[in-house]
This record gives structure tokens, sequence and C-alpha cells, in this order.
């Protein structure tokens, strides 16, 4: 995995892991606490009557679980000290299911002096085995 | 059903209660799993201190669903629409950390209501981990 650095320029691009989405791993994201009765719990996420109940078509996957994966890649593009300053923005554009195969892609759109450091602003994105977008954001930090 | 009946429903008219969650290494275990993101930084200790808690963990126990006085009537569930985050502290494994919300806007788009919430995790220590803001919609069944 490349780090942005101060010669990172405008328009470089940066792709993460490709991570698929097992019901398993749904339902210890979405499921609640492993050691808890009942587990998994019941919910939009992790039942299909649940969620057709709510007038979903689909069980879908919480979008906080592939945002942890845009995290992932922001933790290694900025270094990990972007937990203590970062920021991003997320709009969830599409359903993600179950078993889907999401990869995470990112570009740099702007870079400014800041102190003594640099600041990026990044495009970033969640696609599918399909290449569609299934989620779309920005991030900050300085490195 | 109106739209001020659903608004009360999902913002709370007495507002939310707080929620307090312990992460012990086996629940922060549970969601790199879910994530796919086994980082030495979430396992080994570090800075003569804890491991850190996974991003991921932090921003799926704070969906407003946690609140001990969240509740949905049957057939409707709060839909993710959209997501700001402001990362202020690593959490370290180990810690009690305590989740707050407070509704900060509220907006229609294509005959449906959003509503803004914004949540703010501190740490036992009280210092401040992260801070989120949720757009969200209800989905309801034809009941």
């Amino acid at each position: 995995m490349r780090k942005l650095t101060p010669d990172t320029k405008i328009g470089d691009e940066f792709t993460g892991k490709r991570k698929t989405i097992s019901e398993a791993r749904v339902f210890a994201f979405s499921g609640g606490r492993m050691n808890a009765a009942g587990w998994p719990a019941k919910n939009i996420h992790t039942d299909l009557e649940f969620a057709r109940s709510c007038g979903l078509q689909t069980r879908s996957v919480s979008g906080t679980q592939y945002m942890g994966y845009l995290i992932e890649l922001m933790v290694d593009l900025f270094g990990e000290n972007w937990l203590s300053h970062g920021k991003m923005d997320l709009k969830f554009v599409a359903i993600v299911d179950v078993e889907d195969s999401l990869m995470t892609k990112a570009v740099v759109t702007s870079k400014e002096l800041e102190g003594s450091g640099t600041r990026f602003v990044l495009d970033m994105w969640c696609e599918n085995q399909h290449g569609n977008k299934v989620a779309v954001g920005t991030a900050m930090g300085c490195i | 059903m109106s739209e001020r009946k659903e608004k009360s429903q999902f913002s709370g008219e007495d507002g939310f209660e707080p929620f307090a969650f312990q992460v012990t290494p086996e629940l922060n275990e549970q969601y790199l799993y879910a994530v796919q993101d086994y980082h030495p930084r979430y396992l080994e200790e570090r800075d003569s201190g804890s491991p850190w808690v996974h991003p991921g963990l932090l921003l799926n126990q704070s969906n407003l669903t946690r609140s001990p006085s969240f509740g949905l009537k049957a057939g409707m569930a709060g839909v993710h629409a959209k997501e700001e985050v402001e990362f202020l502290n690593p959490g370290r494994v180990g810690k009690q950390f305590r989740v707050t919300w407070k509704v900060v806007e509220e907006y229609e788009k294509r005959d449906k209501l959003y509503t803004v919430i914004e949540a703010l995790i501190v740490d036992e220590d009280g210092r401040e981990i992260l801070r989120r803001r949720t757009h969200g919609v209800i989905a309801k069944g034809q009941k």
C-alpha cells in the first residue's frame, strides 16, 4: 500500500483490499455481541423477513460495515494519526447484499501546505463486484 | 400516518438516553473479523497502553438504535443515508465509552423526511473519541 507523501500529486489514485462480505461477517458486525442470548439479533441487516416487514426488498449490509473498509484505506494512506484528526463524509448510494465483494478506492482532489504538514482531500468510494459504486464521499486529513 | 407522528417516533420527544459500553478484547476482535482488518494496532499493546478499538466498532455502537430509549413500531426501521464523521482520538480496548445523541436538523427530500442526528463518543477519562452526524430516514412496511 502506498502512503500519501508530500510528493503525492492531485489525481493520484489508490486502491484498497477487495473484501467479500459473508453472512458470518454480517452477523458479527450487525448481530450484537456474539455471546448474547438470541444472537444474532434480528434486524434489517441480519434477517430477510425482518427487512421485508419494514418494506425493504432485501436485507442489506450495514453501511457502517463498509465504512470500516474506507477507514482502513484512509488510515493506510494518512497514517494512524488520521484517527486523531481525520474527517470523512459518505453517502450510501446503492444496496450492498450479503456475499457482495467490495473494493475501496480513492483519488487525491486537493493538496495544500498547512503549517509544517500537507493537507489532502480525497474523493473515496466503495464499488462492488460489478464495478458499481455503493458509497461515495470525501476524506480530509494532514500528513 | 402523518409525517409529524413519524418524525416524533424517530427523533424521540424526550431526547435519547445515553448508551454506555465497554470494549473487551473479544468484542474488538469480533469487529476485526467483521471488517477483515487485523492490523496489529487493534490487537497489540502500544504506547504503554492497550490496543486501539477498531473505528468500525465505535461507529456501530454509536448508531442511534443503541440508545436504550430508542424504539420504533414493528414494521419500521431506521435507514442510514449519509454520514459525516470526525475522528478525535483513538479509543482504547478495555475502556468504558458513553454515547450521547441529539437531533440537529430535519429536512425533506424526494417526499421523505430525513433526520440528522449527532452522536458523540467520550471515553471514561472524558476524552472525546468520535463525533458523527447521520442522516437517516424511516423505512416502513405496509401495516
